[in-house]
């Protein structure tokens, strides 16, 4: 995978730190998740069985997954914007000083590109962070499906890659997830009139 | 695949049917036989093996993978359970008529019953834990089922909480041994291993044992079980707990360090005297027998400490006495505490309460049980000629020997240990005079024990069983010892004969003390049938004799509680209630609280909730939090790694 296009994955981790709608951060998701797809169709170009699990991950990732996500933006519209929110330029420190933390104290696990490592990693920790630092519900489930991009930049970039039956695993587990914080999601909305999550600290015992 | 192991496995299977038909059809009654069948099969296996048949099953292990087998050790303690449970289930056939849930309650005993087989027989690290664990599960389950009260669940809880807590000295004891090829034979290598794995052992299976401090959970959970799975709780559990230990201390951590010995004397004096001294002022029956069988394990853990002592100063033979009189007790104390669990069943059944304060007269209404329920006590209080003599006059010899002929330090304790063996034994016989006094003589107190009846033959028959064996263990010790010795370290040949004939001891002649005593009791017997005067109502001051005139556990024992007050700082409150200047009630109430509890449970339960409160405190409810806390954990662990501090 060239350099440009590992910086492309970061550029889109970042942005879905950064935006403020969040269909312009599921439109993200969408992007990075096409980039790491394509990569892998070129990747397994001219053996018939990986082409077909690449393209079925593609449609799952790029396609299904924001689809489901962009439903449920669409069913909870909120009113204005949250305001619990921190300053993206706040977000964006945290989240790159977390990842940047992490990446430089994460030994190396085996892969042969050092920047795929790195960049995974660091995909990883951004994904993390995003759910960390984003107050609405649906940036966690976000947050969730950058980390586990960069997990499958790791599966790609390692050598021989992972079976094809562990790829096409985590993909329905990450569909029925998706789901799940969907559901979960409109469900905050519709009891508590927003999607903040930090409205939840008050539902305690 | 030998004829022993053959049976063996029957046993297995027929205990195991038996505990999974109980449920079915209402057939509980003829699954407790099922069960009773099975449980003598493998008596018969375990008593095989302990007289010299080839060992049945796999040797032990430090893999991980399941094995199981009896060998000599494992057969005692197999057919300690089978000479239990077999009268205890077929008591429990009768006894639990009326029992609600008595099908559920039937099918959990027999899975007990084979956690307690499964543990014995357990030949690797992964088994001993599983039935470690199911061994601790399945009585708490039946004491929730057989009871529903808000105090049961409490102490069912407590139970769980302390011996799930001392179990992790079991699993780091088991697990470290495997991991080190102990459990296979591999002697440890490092004396700091060793010092980890007998305080983690003395932790673990101490708390289970019931040794003090580590007994609170046992006062209150062995007298709400059903009397059957109260006599498997009192009579075997703790026992299989000691068992785990010997194998420790024994054979799998062995040499042991010189400390341990006189550790063992330490807490066994403190147990064995801690144990009568509560137990002298209980109230309800089942509670007092709870704190007997303290005492009695601490008289088995002074056996077994006297046998580490002589072991590291390098006498074997008196080494294995003091093991034979430690494995001698714990049989005889399993025989007699199943007993007089089962006889109390019985007491419960017939006049629905064993407040001590409110029984009285059953020797003549349910002479049977009231017989057997005498020879258990005094076979417990350690009368001779009966079985507990046998074990303590044995382990009160090593102790003198010990403290006469050991190196000065170690002499000091043994002398300690003795007395205080001395004192056990005297307050033993108190607490049963009273236990005797209170429960089965005088006159009735209630209305239901002056209606009280004779239970059925198929209850009684177990508890003469049961009575039988205490006599025949009291009266032929000496036929068993010379086994039990070549169980111990250095397996050491005795002498087989009836009587005991300990070295420089001069010997016990059990079997003519017992002639003795017979002709005794028959002339006095005859003296008293003979006597021509009519007998006439105790002298009262002229007033009436009620039952109220009657002596009670309070006043039996206040004599006693007046000398320890310092120590067990009793509490008691009299209120007068007079009208125009004359009294017309007085109401006393005294209680002698226990002090384990009040000093070290209560302040490490407001400890342990203060610290759980400021804990809660992290657990806010919010997802982000706990990715902080991710984070946090994960950043620490890379740095521990860059750093060199973590592999």
């Amino acid at each position: 995978m060239s350099e440009a296009a590992i910086w492309l994955l970061v550029a889109c981790a970042c942005g879905v730190i950064v935006v403020r709608r969040r269909r312009v951060a599921v439109a993200l998701l969408a992007a990075q998740s096409m980039l790491l797809g394509a990569f892998a169709i070129v990747d397994a170009a001219g053996e018939s069985s990986a082409l077909l699990v690449g393209g079925v991950i593609l449609a799952g990732k790029a396609i299904v997954l924001p689809a489901v996500l962009a439903v449920v933006v669409t069913r909870t519209r909120e009113a204005q914007p949250i305001a619990s929110e921190r300053h993206p330029l706040a977000r964006l420190t945290l989240a790159l000083a977390i990842a940047l933390a992490v990446v430089t104290l994460m030994p190396r696990f085996g892969l042969t590109d050092a920047r795929a490592e790195h960049a995974a990693v660091g995909l990883m920790a951004l994904g993390i962070a995003t759910a960390v630092v984003r107050r609405p519900a649906i940036f966690q489930a976000l947050g969730f499906l950058v980390a586990e991009n960069g997990l499958y930049l790791a599966a790609l970039s390692a050598p021989g890659g992972l079976p094809a039956v562990i790829e096409l695993g985590l993909v329905f587990d990450l569909v029925v997830v998706t789901c799940v914080a969907g559901a979960f999601g409109t469900k905050i909305h519709e009891e508590l009139g927003s999607g903040d999550t930090s409205l939840l600290g008050g539902a305690r015992d | 695949m030998s004829a022993w192991t053959v049976v063996c496995l029957a046993g297995t299977a027929a205990l195991a049917c038996g505990s999974a038909l109980a449920p079915i059809g209402g057939r509980w009654r003829a699954a407790l036989a099922i069960q009773a069948t099975g449980i003598a099969a493998l008596g018969v296996v375990g008593g095989a093996a302990l007289f010299g048949a080839a060992p049945v099953g796999a040797q032990f292990r430090s893999g991980l993978s399941p094995a199981l087998g009896i060998d000599r050790l494992s057969g005692f303690f197999v057919l300690m359970l089978a000479v239990t449970a077999v009268p205890a289930a077929l008591h429990a056939r009768e006894a639990m008529r009326d029992t609600p849930h008595a099908a559920a309650i039937a099918s959990l005993g027999g899975a007990f019953c084979l956690a307690l087989v499964g543990l014995v027989a357990a030949r690797d690290a992964t088994t001993f834990l599983a039935f470690w664990e199911l061994m601790t599960l399945l009585p708490a389950t039946i004491i929730l089922v057989a009871r529903h009260d808000e105090r049961a669940r409490r102490d069912v809880l407590a139970y769980l909480a302390i011996t799930h807590l001392g179990g992790i000295g079991v699993w780091v004891t088991m697990l470290v041994l495997a991991d080190h090829g102990a459990l296979g034979g591999d002697p440890l290598q490092s004396d700091g291993l060793r010092a980890l794995v007998v305080v983690a052992a003395l932790l673990g299976f101490g708390t289970k044992a019931g040794v003090m401090p580590l007994h609170s959970w046992l006062p209150r959970a062995h007298p709400l079980a059903p009397a059957h799975v109260s006599a498997l709780m009192s009579g075997v559990m703790v026992k299989l707990a000691l068992y785990g230990l010997i194998r420790v201390l024994l054979e799998w951590a062995a040499p042991m360090p010189r400390w341990v010995g006189p550790a063992l004397l330490g807490v066994g004096a403190l147990s064995a005297v801690g144990g009568v001294l509560y137990a002298l002022f209980q109230r309800e029956l089942k509670r007092l027998l709870a704190f007997s069988s303290i005492e009695n394990v601490g008289i088995v853990v002074l056996g077994l400490g006297a046998a580490l002592t002589f072991e590291s100063i390098g006498e074997p033979r008196w080494s294995a006495i003091a093991f034979a009189a430690a494995l001698l007790h714990m049989l005889n104390h399993a025989v007699l505490k199943a007993l007089l669990f089962l006889c109390a069943g019985s007491f419960a059944g017939a006049v629905g309460g064993l407040e001590l304060d409110r029984l009285g007269g059953p020797l003549r209404r349910m002479p049977w049980t009231g017989g057997t329920f005498a020879i258990g006590a005094a076979g417990l209080a350690g009368l001779a000629p009966l079985s507990g003599f046998a074990s303590e006059w044995m382990t009160l010899q090593a102790l003198v020997h010990l403290s006469v002929h050991g190196p000065s330090g170690v002499a000091l304790a043994a002398a300690a240990a003795t007395a205080a063996l001395a004192a056990t034994a005297a307050l033993a016989v108190l607490c049963f005079a009273k236990v005797i006094g209170l429960v089965l003589l005088g006159s009735p107190r209630r209305s239901e024990c002056a209606r009280a009846r004779e239970t059925a033959v198929s209850m009684r028959a177990p508890l003469v069983v049961l009575a039988g064996i205490c006599v025949v263990l009291g009266l032929v010790p000496g036929l068993l010892v010379p086994t039990l010795a070549q169980l111990g370290p250095g397996e050491v040949q005795l002498a087989r004969r009836p009587g005991l004939d300990l070295p420089g001891s001069g010997g016990l002649p059990a079997l003519a003390l017992a002639v003795g005593l017979v002709v005794v009791i028959g002339g006095l017997w005859r003296a008293g049938a003979a006597r021509r005067a009519e007998p006439t109502p105790a002298w009262a001051c002229g007033q009436r004799v009620v039952p109220a005139l009657a002596w009670t556990s309070a006043g039996f024992t206040k004599p006693l509680r007046l000398m320890t007050q310092a120590l067990l700082r009793p509490r008691r409150q009299v209120t007068v209630r007079s009208d125009g200047g004359v009294i017309q009630e007085v109401a006393h109430d005294a209680e002698v609280p226990h002090l384990f509890d009040s000093l070290i449970y209560e302040p490490v339960t407001a400890g342990a909730l203060r610290g759980a409160a400021v804990v809660r405190r992290l657990q806010s409810g919010s997802l982000r939090a706990y990715l902080v806390y991710l984070l946090g954990l994960l950043l620490l662990a890379l740095a521990l790694v860059r750093l060199g501090l973590l592999a």
